[in-house]
């Protein structure tokens, strides 16, 4: 096995995190910028960041997909982008023979 | 090991030492001794002038021919992990008279010699604990100076081996006052026997009991070596000699019911044979091994016991195949019960591997030929508390502290219907070994275990790791990565292990990429770092509990006599009958409870259902908290830190890809692409080269600032760890 196949290897085993950490993020400032222009009350706020903390991957993701300020395309793009890189990447590990 | 101090009154050649040691460096002192025509120049700092190397590893020589001019340095460099010298057979200079002591003195791991030779010849080597002082088998090799003939000094005079015994029995003292005797008067096939030694003052020994004080060197193939009594017929190393039975280049060798302690290396040892076989032997307080077939093939260790040595009990190594079993043995008290460097298609059978640091260790290494190791079967074992605090251990063997079982670096192996009980670490660890190349597990199929009471934790696969390890029937309470037997699962046919035919095991159709996870490698790195930084516990091989009377072999001295040829054709096993055996702990173990004291360690039992497993560590994304603080530290550091950055690099770029209107839609989604796939690179390049509308500052401040710090953390935490 190269060190190609190790680097790519353990992106395919970060990644899955790395993207759910970034829509927590993603979610929060979006959050936190809808409060400031007085879009959402501090009490919904706080409930859907309980939602986007506590609900594993769902909430974060649902929080963009359905609550967000985002445009949609771009929610769309975070989101599904975010599926869809995991499984290039993974096809990729598996091509170089590590992921299987 | 190496005298640091005094000197050689002769040599024959021109020496420099060069001692350079892992944890104390270079010492700056010199001597110089000028005798006859030559002149020996020992000094223990600076570099010294030498024009070609042979590496001592474990256990040969390379290259094994050296050809040198006359009046050229050469630098014997022990980059194995165990002791060695080199002497030569005609006794003209050795690396320890070079250093300034005796000619037997050893080397060190990293310890170097340097050797200049002003005489033209032909100098056949041998290290005197890994061969016998002919050269003629084990780790031996030539060095020829000058331009003269190389002549073969190796002496190949061994006879060949026979099947049956000669009928002929030599005793011991009645008809040889020594074993060394009755060894070199033995043709093969004979047996010698022998009976306790002779209640006499030469016989005595330092703890009150009558022992043979020597060191037997075998040569001649097909003996049996026989005692009348096991725990009465003892061969005692006093500290002082090496080996307790050295079999060196005689096939077909079997030592049978006798005890043999106190050597400086190893107990008994066979080398460079076909056909080898140990049966009902006890071996303690050996201070590197206990029992140990090396570079070895066709053997059998059976019904035998090893406590008290600092690297293994019993050992298997360099050997592809090995077609080696070891079954129905107790090791304990030891560094590892087993470790078997490089050492494929061997079976570990029905044993107990009980209190020593760490259980069954398979393992490769570059110091020894025949790397990776591979299809091993390690079924049927009773395995538990190997996490001995007390117990004698080489800095190596404490990295795999506190692990039942342990697979570094290899392929294939498979470890089933094992009970597996009670470690600070894990049960079952799978992952990858750095020696001077890396290597990582691939193949491994672990089924069907009873695994209870680890620490971290029942089974980790640690990364990076290659394809094919899976996990199943095992019922952890915890894993690391978690969910392992989902993410990694078995199919029903997976198989592997020795003799196996694994071309694409079934490894069920689910299988995730989170199937390995780097902090359980980085706690391995934290022991290593605890054995540098001097807190691995500094116990001493002498002190180790003297074991109990062992179970003698059946019928004695009057056993059939059988040389050990064609042993593994011969071994009956049936690995299918194979069964979990029975916990130690009567309160234990569900409808295995009834069988009480499986492993006959009595006292030691704990009763009370649930007890004794470890304290559960915390784990923080699978790092460690409370099993030693290197561990943690470098996990922290090593796996957790980078990962948060990481994750917080791609959550900046992503919320700036958000607030920015400068980009168009396609803009946007590509970078999101580029961020999000390219491995590790695309965030960061993303904020430092992709017009990010975030603050230059805060931008390369993420990036290059906190990866700056992270490193320098990890520089300092290596250095303070003596890794650096």
């Amino acid at each position: 096995m190269g060190a190609l196949q190790v680097v790519m290897g353990l992106y395919a085993t970060v990644l899955p995190f790395a993207v759910l950490a970034a829509w927590i993020a993603v979610a929060l400032w979006d959050l936190s910028r809808r409060v400031q222009a007085e879009e959402v009350g501090r009490g919904a706020a706080a409930g859907w960041a309980g939602v986007v903390l506590v609900v594993p991957v769902v909430g974060a993701a649902g929080y963009l997909l359905a609550g967000a300020s985002l445009p949609r395309w771009l929610a769309a793009t975070y989101v599904a982008g975010g599926l869809v890189a995991w499984l290039v990447v993974l096809a990729a590990t598996s091509a170089l023979g590590g992921a299987a | 090991m190496l005298d640091r101090g005094g000197s050689s009154g002769a040599s024959p050649i021109r020496v420099m030492r060069h001692l350079r040691q892992r944890r104390h460096g270079g010492v700056a002192s010199g001597l110089l001794v000028i005798l006859g025509l030559f002149t020996l120049v020992a000094c223990t700092g600076g570099d010294a002038e030498f024009q070609h190397t042979v590496e001592m590893e474990d256990n040969f020589f390379t290259p094994e021919v050296t050809r040198i001019d006359v009046g050229d340095g050469v630098r014997f460099r022990n980059r194995g992990v165990v002791p060695h010298n080199a002497i030569d057979v005609g006794g003209s200079w050795s690396t320890g008279e070079a250093a300034g002591g005796d000619a037997a003195d050893l080397m060190d791991p990293d310890e170097e010699v340097v050797v200049t030779f002003d005489e033209p010849g032909v100098y056949t080597y041998y290290c005197s604990i890994h061969a016998p002082d002919d050269g003629s088998a084990g780790m031996a090799a030539t060095l020829v100076v000058g331009d003269v003939d190389l002549e073969d000094a190796a002496d190949d005079a061994a006879a060949d081996q026979v099947t049956e015994w000669t009928g002929v029995t030599r005793r011991v003292p009645e008809d040889h006052p020594t074993i060394q005797n009755a060894v070199d008067a033995a043709d093969p096939g004979d047996l010698v026997l022998i009976a306790p030694a002779p209640e006499t003052p030469e016989h005595l020994a330092a703890d009150g009991r009558y022992a043979y004080r020597e060191q037997v060197d075998v040569t001649t193939p097909s003996l049996t070596i026989r005692g009348t009594d096991r725990n009465a017929v003892i061969i005692d190393g006093e500290h002082e000699r090496p080996i307790g039975i050295n079999t060196v280049g005689a096939d077909g060798v079997a030592v049978e019911n006798l005890t043999v302690r106190n050597t400086t290396g190893n107990g008994i040892y066979w080398t460079g044979v076909t056909g080898y076989r140990g049966s009902y032997l006890t071996a303690y307080n050996n201070e590197i091994y206990g029992i140990y077939a090396f570079d070895s093939t066709d053997g059998l260790f059976e019904h035998s016991y090893a406590s008290g040595s600092k690297d293994a009990g019993f050992y298997i190594g360099q050997c592809d195949p090995c077609d080696g079993v070891i079954t129905d043995v107790i090791a304990e008290h030891n560094g590892m019960g087993y470790s078997g460097t490089n050492a494929s298609d061997v079976y570990l059978i029905g044993s107990v591997w009980r209190h020593n640091v760490s259980g069954i260790v398979p393992n490769t290494l570059d110091s020894q030929r025949l790397p990776p190791f591979g299809r091993v079967t390690i079924a049927g074992n009773l395995i538990h508390d190997n996490d001995n605090r007390e117990a004698p251990a080489l800095g190596l063997q404490w990295s795999a502290f506190g692990n039942g079982v342990l697979l570094t670096g290899g392929m294939d192996t498979l470890v089933t219907r094992n009970r597996i009980l009670d470690h600070e670490r894990s049960g079952v660890t799978v992952g990858p070994n750095l020696s001077r190349n890396f290597w990582m597990s691939g193949g491994n199929v672990v089924t069907d275990n009873v695994i209870e009471g680890s620490g971290y934790a029942d089974l980790i696969l640690a990364g990076p790791a290659l394809t094919g390890n899976c996990f199943a029937g095992n019922d952890p309470d915890r894993t690391v990565p978690a969910g392992l037997e989902s993410v990694a699962a078995c199919g029903p046919d997976a198989t592997a292990g020795a003799h196996a035919e694994v071309v694409d095991p079934d490894r069920g159709a689910f299988r995730l990429p989170s199937r390995q996870h780097l902090a359980p490698t980085l706690s391995f790195v934290g022991l290593v770092a605890e054995s540098e930084f001097g807190l691995q516990p500094d116990n001493d091989h002498r002190d180790a509990p003297v074991p109990p009377d062992q179970e003698p072999m059946p019928g004695g001295a009057d056993a059939p006599v059988v040389p050990a040829v064609g042993v593994f054709a011969g071994f009956d096993l049936d690995l299918d009958a194979i069964e979990v055996p029975p916990s130690p702990d009567p309160t234990r173990g569900g409808e295995d409870a009834d069988a009480g004291d499986a492993d006959g360690d009595g006292a030691e039992v704990a009763t009370g259902p649930g007890a004794p497993s470890r304290d559960r560590a915390v784990l923080v994304a699978g790092v460690p908290f409370g099993i030693g603080g290197f561990s943690t530290l470098y996990g922290v550091l090593g796996w957790l830190a980078p990962f948060a950055l990481f994750a917080a690099w791609v959550a900046l770029a992503l919320i700036d890809l958000a607030r920015r209107e400068d980009l168009a839609r396609p803009a946007v989604v590509a970078w999101t692409a580029g961020v999000l796939v390219l491995p590790f690179v695309g965030a960061p390049a993303y904020l430092l080269a992709g017009g990010a509308g975030l603050p230059r500052w805060l931008r390369w401040t993420a990036v290059v600032g906190a990866t700056v710090v992270l490193a320098a953390l990890l520089g300092a935490a290596a250095v303070i760890g003596g890794l650096l």
